[in-house]
């Protein structure tokens, strides 16, 4: 199940968990960020009984904090954190396949 | 391996209208794009699909694709890296997957072009972006530039200053040349600039985001982004591998039947030189048209 990370949890869900974390930073307004969700709900549901891995999105909009803090300027943007610490930064539209694979990379 | 009669490259207005028009000619069609929706994704009110006055470029295409898929075509989303010849057609490498083909329509559209001025490069996501619609909103209270004089120029200036305080935009003419109806607009918006007769000939930052737009005029604009439109390149480098002319700008050349010189390979959209129209409306129009000219070719071949 994917989740939806706010301001308010984002230290303690993404920052201070320990594992590896996704997160698919998008808006309502956003044709491709409206294409990458799907995408990314898809990969949430097959690693859905991995251990150490959280997938989950945040809305810049309304979480306007964490996407300043993590300066997040373009849309759709995918970070995958690993034991709080960013490891992975993507911009723009993704194909399954390059998250999947850049996911797995940091499964280890 | 599967095989098709026709594969559709490219998932926006000219792809989806030839796929739906082929499975309408009950041919074996499939239709391969990097993203469906493509370039119309971003549009960000699209006034000139008639019937729809206002809707989202983005439900526009979820419209088109709904509309396809009711028409079982094989929808999938992978971006294709080469295709060769073959004895009775083509073979389509995508991703991991090959597909053998008799015929192909090309309509995967245009790239955004660069400036290709220092700094670009470096601050792109960071500053600089070249889709007004996904990065503007994210500049909510700051200093923009855009460059370009066309009308997509005009539709970013008004779609930037509904979140910036301040929109200059940059063009190397002295007019603009976008539509009458986007400069009687743009003319009345009060916290946009028009800067004339100039070129950006730097992007600086601060390491981490864009600060000024250097121009050649000497002047030096504080800005914290910039939203370069500047036009589009064709990407015809799968079709020139095959042979496929292209015009001096790169565009496909095709005939009134979307055929262009390689037998078996048509082209429709944005990537074609059929119109300088680039619209939704020009692009499923030849989409359609490809899949006819596919019908008819293949019904003589067998």
């Amino acid at each position: 199940m994917e989740h939806e990370f706010t301001d308010a949890d984002f230290h303690q869900k993404v920052e201070g968990t320990q594992g590896v974390v996704l997160v698919d930073f998008w808006a309502p307004w956003c044709g491709p960020c409206r294409v990458q969700g799907p995408i990314v709900e898809d990969i949430a549901k097959e690693f859905a009984s991995e251990r150490g891995v959280t997938i989950g999105k945040l809305n810049v909009d309304e979480n306007p904090v964490t996407s300043q803090n993590f300066q997040v300027m373009s849309i759709p943007t995918i970070k995958i954190f690993k034991d709080g610490q960013v490891v992975a930064s993507m911009i723009g539209l993704q194909s399954r396949e390059t998250i999947v694979r850049e996911l797995k990379a940091h499964l280890t | 391996m599967d095989s098709h009669d026709l594969i559709v490259i490219g998932g926006g207005a000219a792809g989806l209208g030839a796929a739906l028009y082929a499975a309408r000619f009950r041919l074996n069609v499939l239709a391969l794009a990097k993203e469906f929706g493509g370039t119309g994704n971003i549009a960000h009110r699209v006034d000139n699909w008639i019937g729809e006055p206002g809707i989202s470029g983005f439900d526009l295409m979820q419209k088109f694709i709904e509309h396809v898929k009711q028409y079982g075509v094989p929808m999938i989303q992978e971006e294709v890296t080469a295709v060769s010849k073959t004895a009775d057609g083509f073979e389509v490498a995508a991703s991991d997957t090959r597909y053998s083909t008799r015929m192909i329509v090309f309509s995967n559209g245009m790239a955004h072009r660069k400036l290709g001025v220092p700094g670009e490069e470096e601050y792109a996501g960071r500053g600089v972006h070249y889709c007004y619609t996904c990065d503007g909103p994210l500049y909510r209270g700051k200093r923009l530039a855009v460059i370009g004089g066309s009308d997509a120029a005009a539709l970013g200036t008004m779609f930037l200053s509904e979140y910036a305080t301040k929109v200059y935009t940059v063009f190397r003419r002295e007019r603009m040349t976008a539509e009458p109806v986007s400069m009687e607009r743009v003319q009345k918006l009060v916290n946009a600039e028009f800067v004339p007769s100039s070129n950006v000939t730097e992007v600086i930052g601060d390491g981490t985001k864009v600060t000024q737009a250097k121009l050649d005029t000497g002047r030096v604009l504080d800005i914290d982004g910039l939203f370069i439109e500047i036009g589009h390149l064709p990407l015809n480098q799968l079709a020139r591998d095959l042979g496929v002319e292209t015009d001096a700008k790169g565009f496909i050349k095709v005939n009134s039947r979307q055929e262009t010189n390689v037998h078996g390979i048509l082209a429709a959209g944005d990537i074609t030189n059929a119109t300088e129209l680039k619209q939704f409306i020009t692009s499923a129009a030849e989409g359609s048209i490809a899949a006819q000219t596919a019908y008819h070719t293949i019904s003589k071949g067998r």
